[in-house]
């Protein structure tokens, strides 16, 4: 059952068209990462999908219903959690009250914090009285992904998670993640530019180049094969 | 030595007037980068509420209760009609607050007329302290604001919905992305200033001559008290109160009110210049 739906997403910053005609589709439990150089446009993509930027033309539909045009809440409220580039965590909130806000943003003031997320990521439980500021890169993004995860999203939209991270730590987040997906059956898109992250993390991958989708293979075929990579990404 | 504890009990009774009338307008400002020039007319429809209910023959108490929820539902009118319309328009909100000033203070006089309206306090009693007299009123006053500061720090700071307001001033679109609705955050929040101003308003009427530019006196210190003191955190403009509030009233008593004026805004100067973002806090507004 298809999940999350797009079709012919034009949206951009002003006068811009940073996606000119997007179409994604991806199905419930699934896990795909989407790939391309700096600029292309993946990170607009998932601003546009959580109602930060207005769609131009197209639609996004999750579920049955259409989100774009909707507010960042009511989409968050239908089941989509969202961790930014830069993780964007709340440096003077102690990692409790930074989950609590996850647990809270989607389901009211008297929400508590899933113990899924401590089992996910034991290092939170350790910090819990420590403002996230103090915390290192690694745990803040832990931090980020355990508040996202602390809603219980149906789907979690995932922005460059190895962004300034320790190679130990990118191996360590990209295990988290893939057992979200298996045990828990979290339907993920990681946007990455580390490409073996992506393909720990997803089973697909969706290559974008100036706003379109151009190409896309599962993740065993481009590890038996890497010319789509070395096409794309130019490594 | 009874002078001196006389002078500090007035300025502290200062203070906490000023920390009453501030403690809205910076809730509105610190959370909402909202400067609201309409404030000090909020304060004057908290005072003007109380007398009219008073002179309907109804207590003092609930003029005091209905003053400060009237007061909370025009925030709440504001926010909805004008403010919403102009968030991250700084210019625009400080010409828009100011019009609806305008508006209200002559709708004021057109309803009442230019003169001052008295009422009387509740509390006629004095008390003897240090061999003076001193009205039990005031002291009631500097209780209101001690509850008042104390009200809003323990809602800010130890509750849930606390909590998820700082958090949408902090990062307000990935508060929305984490389901948190904003817009009702905001609405809340604008009506919480302006009836802590009606309710300033109220208190203050018995002791003040209550008049379309009433509003104005203490407008000027609250906003002072919110530069010097910073409006990052809540502790800024308590403070910043604190140092205005004293600063005037001692020098006014030892000296002059005019060269407390001078005095006071000299301060204000130097300490701005000292620290751009206010003594406690972050910045500002960006």
């Amino acid at each position: 059952m298809t999940m999350l739906c797009i079709e012919g997403l034009v949206c951009g910053y002003g006068g811009s068209r940073v996606l000119r005609g997007f179409d994604l589709s991806v199905g419930e439990g699934e896990s795909v990462a989407l790939l391309g150089r700096n600029g292309m446009g993946k990170t607009t993509l998932l601003r546009a999908i959580m109602g930060l930027i207005k769609a131009k033309e197209g639609t996004i539909r999750f579920g049955d219903n259409r989100i774009d045009g909707s507010k960042s809440e009511v989409i968050a409220k239908a089941g989509l959690a969202y961790v930014p580039q830069g993780r964007e965590i709340f440096p003077d909130l102690s990692v409790e009250e930074n989950l609590l806000l996850g647990a809270m943003g989607k389901n009211g003031l008297g929400a508590a914090v899933p113990d899924q997320v401590f089992q996910r990521f034991p290092i939170l439980k350790e910090r819990l009285n420590q403002k996230g500021g103090t915390l290192s890169g690694g745990q803040q993004q832990q931090l980020a992904i355990g508040r996202a995860l602390a809603g219980q999203p149906k789907m979690l939209l995932l922005d460059e998670p190895s962004e300034g991270l320790q190679p130990s730590i990118v191996t360590e987040v990209g295990k988290a993640m893939r057992r979200e997906v298996e045990e828990q059956g979290l339907t993920l898109v990681t946007v990455e530019q580390n490409v073996e992250l992506a393909l720990t993390i997803a089973e697909r991958c969706l290559f974008i180049e100036n706003g379109v989708l151009v190409a896309e293979a599962s993740s065993a075929a481009l590890r038996a094969d890497d010319s789509l990579l070395h096409k794309h990404l130019a490594i | 030595m009874d002078q001196a504890l006389l002078l500090l009990l007035d300025a502290t009774n200062y203070v906490l007037v000023i920390i009453l009338v501030a403690m809205g307008l910076v809730i509105v400002f610190g959370l909402m980068r909202v400067i609201n020039m309409a404030h000090g007319e909020l304060f004057l429809l908290g005072a003007y509420t109380l007398v009219l209910l008073q002179q309907a023959g109804l207590p003092y108490w609930i003029g005091l209760i209905a003053a400060t929820l009237l007061v909370g539902f025009i925030g709440l009118l504001m926010e909805e009609l004008v403010i919403r319309h102009i968030y991250h328009r700084f210019l625009d909100t400080i010409l828009a607050t100011w019009g609806i000033s305008i508006a209200i203070k002559q709708g004021v006089v057109l309803l009442f007329g230019p003169g001052a309206q008295s009422t009387a306090a509740p509390i006629t009693a004095q008390l003897q302290i240090f061999g003076a007299s001193y009205p039990v009123y005031r002291l009631f006053i500097m209780a209101v604001a001690l509850l008042v500061v104390a009200g809003t720090f323990y809602l800010f700071f130890r509750t849930r919905f606390g909590l998820v307001a700082r958090a949408v001033i902090a990062n307000r679109s990935m508060a929305g992305c984490l389901g948190v609705p904003t817009r009702t955050f905001d609405r809340l929040t604008f009506a919480y200033g302006a009836a802590l101003a009606g309710l300033a308003g109220a208190v203050m009427a018995p002791i003040m001559s209550v008049d379309p530019q009433m509003g104005l006196g203490f407008l000027i210190p609250a906003f002072l008290s919110i530069l010097v003191g910073g409006a990052g955190h809540l502790a800024g403009p308590v403070l910043g109160a604190g140092l205005i509030g004293a600063t005037d009233s001692v020098t006014a008593g030892l000296w002059s009110p005019v060269m407390a004026q001078v005095v006071v805004f000299a301060m204000a100067v130097i300490a701005i210049r000292l620290f751009p973002g206010g003594l406690i806090g972050r910045g500002g507004p960006r």
